[in-house]
């Protein structure tokens, strides 16, 4: 552009090209150095300046946009209005606002900074501006409902020529940080809580404790710092308890409970602690945080409500609702012991009066008194509690009978009508206690606080000053034995009882000799009543008495009338011991023999029975020589029980002198299983003949008894075997048809034939196995088997039978027959066995049938067959 | 000793007969006593008392009902059943005498047959035995006052 200039007009262009060429040639180095160069230079230079000054700002705006945040220039106009000449895209992001939109008018920036930092932030900048000092300030962004943005801005001011002020600077989002920097703040404060805690390492050392932790343990911090946890441990905690705890930690990270500490001051605290393990980003544990709270007021609370609900705050005895708490265990308990409870309800009577009279206070006091007299009398784990007013309830357990339970509340009513001094007046009340029983009324907590509430109104009505027990079984009980006593009085009274006799038979002579008069109740309901049956209920009572006389009565009137019909025969009558020693009886007796004949009195016999109630030997020995003086014969009767006791009441028998012996024939039934209890029973029976007692033998049930007896030396005996109790009019028809058993001629061919007795003796011992194996297999673990019950061979008879028995029998035919049916016998017991075994109950019972009949065959068969024998 | 649980009155075993249930509630009361006092080494004198008190209330027992049966003519209509309930009135006072006479002789009851029998002997007798009785009664008193 510049050569163009100065090329001559284009009509001089032929001509001035000569000179153009020649004048170039010329001055081209001229101005090649005069123009050129320094131009050329300068556009070079201008060149690199402008590309360093890009290059500049290139890198300026790169690193601007790498800037984490607002890279600006703010300008502050004179007249207060504002522009950001410059500004890096991160005004976008975080104001919300391109470069460009302000770049002339920067009035937005202000609009969206918090209202709350507004005045200080706009104040910040003027500061600034006035005094050209660095401008510095956080303030917050605030963009509707979104969470509010920190910002910190730095700057520096300067004045421009207008007198404006040019900040250059940045500002940084610092939101993170003073969210972190809250936290942090909101830890601290909370470290420092009321709450105690302590930082550990994963060994347990203390690591950071905070204020309230030294306070709650009396430790300083210098004491806690590196030292274990277990510095606190109180040692009220087993192992479990911290092994559970650790387990808790571990597998959830964190544990709560109650831990008792033991404090610097060697005092035990509750706290609640919760602990919880801290992990890293890599999930490994690094501290333990343990927070504690002293629960020591929580547990005063807790008492202080607990009573409130459970306990009468004026007695401190349990309310209703405690009460009702500890019936539940009482019962239980009770079932479970198998003991009687006793729950009460106990009303205080004339405790209005006092309360009327004394005041109000004085009533308090009084019912915290009688609270204190009901615990004395109770046992520990018993309950006494206030329901309000002056009702108060018990709950006593752990009686074995009534009779315990009734001296405890007869104590307690004592104890609670003993006079009170109140504030130094004498008070006087007294209780009215309603009782039930448990288990014998209900089972239901509140039926038995109902019932135990209805008898002490009862009690109330009746007096006052006592207790009653709720429709009390005991009551029931011993009114009913009243009651039954008062039937069994009528019933003498109307002729219900009637004598039945049992023959005795010497059966050496074959000739009846007396009978045992018993006495039956003829009962209008319930039929003919044997002795055994209500006897028992009226021998501690009266009746017994007036009963013995009637019956004495009532047997001399039957000797009387035998003897009229020609039936010379004793008769004895039963009398307890206990009427034998009343004082009384003696005189009665001889009222009742008199106007009868000494023949008559000396067929009256009296079995004394229950012997070992005759405890004054001399006494009894007295009586018994009295009854003799007026002609009346003396029976013992049932005096103990086995040879022993025999042995020992012979020897007692020599002071009581008495005419005859009765003994069971139990006693001697053993020898048919044994043999040699037989020289047992002839000794004793030897010792009875030498003092010259005659030996009664009752109960007799078989013939071989009878043999057996016989050949002992006891011959006279009575028992279902020879005849029955019956009534008077039968005993009549009985002794009119009496004939001697042929059998009891046996002994008599004693003799002959031993054998004869063997027979009897294997037979009854056989009789004895039948009875075994059905009681035995009657037992759920019986040993028997099939086999060897089969086995007929190995039984006593069995063996007399295949041995001894086949010597001396062997030619009798009906022999046979009894080897058939013994061998049936056995078979027929192992059927049973596995029936038995097998469950088949309905074939077992018909076996069991089948055996008895078969063994009664065996029986019968024996004794035709001695029969036969003798007979012959 | 708890081998059998006590019998703990309560509303299935009474029957609606007020004497009678009374009289139940003894019998109960009888069983729990024994119950609580025996031992497996039980002496003769307790037993010959249980088995003494068992007879006198039983006894007592038997005749309340049977005079019922007799009043209501259960014995006339209901044969069998009758019966078989007077039967096991007996049988009930044969065992207990029989009971006693073995103590006279020195064979003690053991506790367990003793507790067993009367266990079975009145939970039998009173739910099933008495409570039919029981039924015919209160059915019979129903209909007499239905016809007045």
């Amino acid at each position: 552009m510049l050569l163009i200039d100065m090329l001559p007009p284009l009509s001089h262009w032929h001509t001035a090209l000569l000179d153009a060429v020649w004048l170039l040639t010329l001055l081209f180095p001229a101005i090649y150095f005069l123009v050129f160069r320094p131009l050329k230079t300068q556009l070079i230079q201008q060149e690199q300046a402008e590309i360093t000054r890009q290059e500049a700002v290139d890198r300026l705006q790169k690193i601007a946009s790498q800037a984490p945040g607002i890279v600006f220039q703010f300008q502050l106009r004179l007249d207060g209005s504002c522009c950001v000449p410059y500004a890096n895209e991160g005004l976008l992001k975080i104001y919300r606002v391109s470069p460009e939109d302000v770049r002339e008018d920067a009035s937005y920036v202000f609009t969206v900074v918090h209202p709350d930092d507004l005045d200080n932030h706009r104040a910040s900048i003027q500061t600034s501006a006035q005094d050209l000092t660095p401008w510095s300030n956080e303030y917050r962004l605030k963009f509707g409902e979104e969470p509010e943005c920190w910002l910190l801005g730095n700057a520096l001011p300067q004045r421009l020529a207008d007198g404006s002020t040019l900040w250059h600077g940045f500002i940084t989002d610092i939101t993170e940080r003073k969210r972190a920097e809250t936290e942090l703040q909101i830890a601290a404060t909370a470290f420092e809580s009321q709450e105690g805690m302590v930082i550990t390492d994963t060994n347990n050392v203390i690591i950071k404790v905070n204020q309230a932790f030294i306070r709650l343990t009396g430790y300083s911090s210098e004491e806690l710092l590196n030292r274990r946890m277990n510095i606190l441990k109180s040692g009220r905690h087993d192992d479990g308890f911290y092994a559970a705890m650790w387990d808790s930690i571990t597998h959830t990270g964190t544990w709560q409970g109650e831990i008792w500490n033991q404090l610097k001051n060697t005092e035990v605290l509750p706290t609640f602690v919760t602990i919880t393990a801290v992990k890293n980003n890599k999930g490994e544990v690094i501290n333990y945080v343990a927070t504690y709270t002293d629960i020591t007021e929580r547990k005063i609370i807790e008492e202080k409500i607990n009573n409130l609900a459970f306990y009468d705050s004026l007695t401190q005895l349990p309310n209703r609702v405690l009460l009702a708490d500890r019936m539940h265990q009482t019962l239980a308990r009770c079932r479970r012991n198998q003991e009687i409870a006793a729950v009460c309800m106990l009303d205080l009577d004339g405790f209005k009066q006092v309360n009327d009279t004394l005041g109000h206070a004085s009533g308090d006091r009084l019912l915290g008194d009688v609270a204190e007299r009901l615990k004395e009398c109770i046992r520990q784990e018993d309950t006494a509690a206030r329901f309000g007013g002056d009702e108060f309830a018990l709950l006593l357990g752990g009686f074995t009978k009534v009779s315990e339970c009734e001296q405890t509340l007869a104590r307690i009513v004592v104890a609670i009508a003993a006079p009170y001094q109140i504030f130094g007046q004498v008070a006087h009340i007294s209780a009215s206690i309603g009782v039930t029983l448990f288990p014998e009324d209900s089972g239901d907590p509140d039926l038995l606080l109902r019932h135990a509430d209805q008898v002490m109104y009862e009690v109330k009505q009746a007096g006052k000053n006592g207790y009653k027990l709720f429709n009390s079984v005991h009551e029931i009980r011993n009114q009913t034995t009243q009651d039954f006593l008062k039937k069994i009085d009528e019933a003498l009274a109307k002729g219900q009882f009637e004598l039945y006799y049992q023959p005795k038979v010497d059966c050496r002579l074959g000739k009846v000799v007396g009978a045992e008069a018993s006495v039956c109740w003829n009962h209008p309901v319930l039929g003919i009543l044997a002795p055994s049956e209500f006897i028992p209920v009226i021998e501690h009572d009266e009746l017994i008495i007036a009963l013995g006389e009637w019956t004495i009565q009532s047997a001399l009137l039957q000797l009387n009338e035998w003897r009229e019909t020609g039936f010379n025969l004793h008769i004895s009558v039963n009398i307890s011991a206990r009427q034998f020693q009343n004082q009384e009886f003696l005189q009665r007796l001889q009222e009742l023999l008199a106007g009868y004949d000494p023949e008559i009195i000396q067929r009256l016999e009296m079995d004394i029975i229950e012997m070992d109630a005759l405890k004054d030997v001399i006494a009894g020995g007295d009586a018994i020589r009295r009854c003799r003086a007026m002609g009346v014969r003396i029976t013992l009767d049932d005096f103990g029980t086995g040879f022993s006791s025999l042995v020992q009441s012979l020897v007692r028998l020599n002071h009581l002198a008495v005419d005859a012996l009765k003994v069971d024939v139990s006693f001697v039934s053993d020898m048919l299983t044994d043999p040699e209890d037989m020289a047992i029973v002839e000794g004793v029976v030897g010792l009875a003949v030498s003092s010259r007692l005659q030996v009664l033998v009752k109960g007799v049930e078989y013939v071989d008894q009878i043999l057996m007896l016989m050949e002992l030396g006891c011959d006279v005996m009575q028992g279902s075997g020879l005849a029955r109790p019956m009534s008077a009019k039968r005993m009549r028809a009985w002794l009119a048809t009496f004939t001697p058993d042929p059998l009891w001629g046996l002994p008599a061919s004693y003799l002959t034939s031993r054998d004869y007795f063997e027979l009897l003796l294997t037979e009854a011992n056989h009789r004895v196995w039948t009875n075994r194996v059905i009681a035995n297999l009657d037992e759920p673990c019986a040993h028997a088997t099939p086999e060897s019950l089969l086995d007929h061979r190995q039984c006593r008879f069995g063996q007399w039978y295949s041995d001894e028995g086949a010597g001396h029998f062997r030619d009798v035919s009906e022999f046979d027959a009894l080897d058939a049916v013994h061998q049936n016998i056995h078979q027929i017991s192992a059927h049973l066995c596995e029936h038995r075994q097998a469950g088949m109950e309905v074939e077992a019972d018909a076996d069991k049938a089948r055996l008895l009949a078969e063994q009664h065959n065996m029986t019968s068969l024996v004794h035709h067959f001695l029969a036969d024998e003798l007979l012959k | 000793m708890a081998d059998y649980d006590l019998i703990v009155w309560n509303d299935k075993l009474v029957i609606g007969i007020d004497k009678i249930d009374e009289q139940h509630q003894i019998l109960v009361n009888l069983f729990n006593e024994a119950n609580i006092k025996l031992t497996t080494n039980n002496n003769a004198k307790f037993l010959e008392e249980i088995t003494r008190n068992l007879l006198s209330y039983a006894l007592y027992h038997f005749e309340t009902e049977e005079v019922l049966m007799r009043q209501y003519d259960y014995i006339e209509e209901s044969v069998e059943e009758a019966d078989a309930h007077i039967r096991e009135h007996r049988s009930f006072s044969a065992k207990v005498v029989a009971v006693r006479n073995e103590i006279k002789t020195g064979v003690l009851i053991s506790r367990e047959d003793l507790l067993s029998f009367l266990n079975s002997w009145l939970i039998n007798h009173i739910l099933n035995t008495d409570k039919a009785l029981a039924a015919f009664l209160l059915e019979s008193e129903n209909s007499r006052s239905k016809s007045r």
